[in-house]
């Protein structure tokens, strides 16, 4: 689907349309919700961000059409802006007002948190570059696991593996990142 | 904000930069076709709720309360009104019926009717709406009501029987609404085989046929004090069926008593469709559906203001299993499972061939 084509038809039918965009789409907004959302948000929630996003996306056509960039770029400015401005309500709505003499207030972060960020990227980045090394089915497993959060049975009935199967898999494939960032010196 | 807070934040925000994110997906997409489909029966409830500023049916549906206080409530000008009409009509006849639905709440007429022998005699029947608002009434289904069955009417000439006269060979009703002209023909073959109903919208068929546990016995399919609630479900589905892919059959389950004001609960729908001709993406003519109770969401269901959307999808099954279940519905015998209907619909649109 080019992105004219997809113009095209939200015009003629935007519930086509719709459909299309999720077919299309629809896994890069799920992995870019996972990745802000993870540990923060259950399914449901996680749902319901990437439903709000195609909804935004359709209310905002027109300034898509408007715009020179791809409907690839919309769409993940979008989600990513979407997928933030829930993990800040969700972090609001779980915020506790704690007194300032309570021995839990913590200081802010130190100023050289900028550079462990940087670090941070970068070593998930290249972890990434590792899982996709292993080949499949582990880089899934991996993936699925660790990334989209799925259980080992889960994982199982998506690749049509034994439970068993998958857990051994995913623990060797651990194994062998382990040793690849041993060797690198990472740790 | 506390310190681990900060880091949370900054920890889920910083996660894995873009262009690992979009390999993943690629690499391990994670959606399958029914988490798909949920997702657009979640977008499109949220667009509906945008554009609708009219009440979508079927969320007031799934308030029972709101349906029964709805019904009982009728304006005294509007009785008066719709009284004198009803008398009115049966004094001029069929031709009453041109009444505008919209402005119906009782109306009745004359008309024909045949056996086999030729004889004619003539047989009332009236067309009673659900107490609605004047703007909106299209949306709610007619009640044909004669002596010996009773059938739902739907603006897609979609219609439900209720109960069905024993012994009668063959009758012929012509009836005319604000829809167009609509004939039902009541069949019962012979005692063995079970009363049919075949409706039709001028010549093209669009009926239904009942079959009952006991062929000697006319069930009403529904229990009388409280049918509105489950047509409307039953048409729901249809309806938007009708609109876009032919619905050729559909078979239900129904199960009565007070477990009706659970609406969605306690029913099943099993139905195949054809694509206008075109074969489906695997290759079939036919596609099957199985909407039961454990599979129907709360979503999914939407009026955008033209019709009903339906997530197909997730409701495919395959032919064996349709039939399989066809098989098994037909060998259900529990009271309140009073019958099976087989609906062949064929929409307004004049695309459809049969």
């Amino acid at each position: 689907m080019t992105d004219k084509d997809w113009a095209e038809m939200m015009n003629k039918s935007p519930q086509t349309a719709c459909k299309m965009l999720i077919d299309e789409y629809g896994d890069l907004v799920y992995a870019i919700v996972i990745n802000k959302l993870k540990g923060t948000a259950d399914h449901e929630t996680i749902d319901d961000c990437v439903s709000d996003i195609f909804v935004e996306i359709l209310r905002n056509t027109d300034k898509f059409l408007l715009s020179r960039g791809t409907l690839k770029g919309f769409i993940s400015a979008i989600a990513k802006n979407t997928a933030i401005d829930t993990f800040r309500s969700l972090s609001y709505r779980h915020s506790v007002t704690v007194s300032a003499d309570s021995e839990d207030v913590v200081l802010p972060p130190a100023s050289d948190r900028t550079d462990n960020e940087i670090e941070d990227r970068l070593f998930r980045r290249h972890l990434w570059d590792i899982v996709k090394s292993l080949g499949e089915p582990d880089t899934t497993i991996i993936t699925c696991q660790f990334f989209y959060d799925m259980t080992v049975q889960n994982i199982a009935d998506k690749l049509k593996m034994s439970y068993a199967a998958v857990q051994k898999r995913s623990s060797r494939a651990r194994e062998r990142i382990k040793k690849i960032l041993l060797s690198e010196d990472y740790f | 904000m506390n310190k681990k807070r900060k880091t949370d934040e900054i920890e889920k925000l910083t996660a894995l930069d873009d262009d690992s994110v979009e390999e993943i997906a690629e690499v391990c997409p994670f959606l399958d076709e029914s988490h798909k489909n949920r997702l657009y029966a979640l977008c499109e409830k949220k667009l509906n709720a945008d554009k609708n500023e009219k009440k979508s049916i079927l969320t007031e549906n799934h308030d029972t309360e709101y349906i029964l206080t709805k019904s009982k409530k009728k304006p005294i000008f509007r009785r008066l009104f719709f009284t004198a009409a009803a008398s009115f009509t049966l004094i001029v006849g069929v031709t009453a019926l041109t009444l505008s639905a919209k402005y119906a709440l009782h109306r009745s007429f004359e008309t024909e009717k045949k056996d086999k022998s030729g004889n004619k005699t003539l047989c009332e029947i009236s067309i009673e709406s659900n107490d609605c608002e004047e703007n909106n009434a299209d949306e709610i289904p007619q009640r044909l009501v004669t002596n010996g069955f009773n059938v739902y009417n739907y603006p897609e000439y979609l219609a439900f029987l209720q109960g069905i006269p024993k012994n009668k060979n063959f009758y012929k009703y012509t009836a005319a609404d604000s829809y167009g002209a609509i004939n039902f023909s009541l069949k019962d073959l012979n005692n063995d085989k079970m009363p049919e109903l075949l409706i039709y919208n001028d010549d093209t068929l669009i009926g239904i046929y009942v079959d009952t546990e006991d062929s000697s016995v006319a069930e009403p399919l529904f229990d009388m004090d409280d049918p509105p609630l489950l047509s409307l479900c039953e048409f729901d589905v249809i309806r938007y069926k009708s609109s876009d892919e032919p619905l050729t059959e559909i078979y239900y389950k129904y199960i009565g008593g007070k477990e009706l004001n659970v609406i969605y609960g306690m029913q099943s729908f099993y139905y195949k469709t054809f694509n206008n001709g075109e074969l489906y993406e695997d290759g079939s003519e036919y596609a099957y559906y199985a909407v039961t109770k454990d599979r129907l969401p709360d979503e999914g269901h939407g009026w955008d203001g033209e019709r009903y959307s339906f997530p197909d999808e997730a409701y495919r099954m395959s032919e064996s299993d349709f039939e399989n279940t066809r098989n098994k519905f037909s060998e259900i015998s529990i009271d309140h499972i009073a019958a099976l209907p087989l609906y062949e619909i064929i929409p307004e649109t004049e695309n459809v061939s049969k």
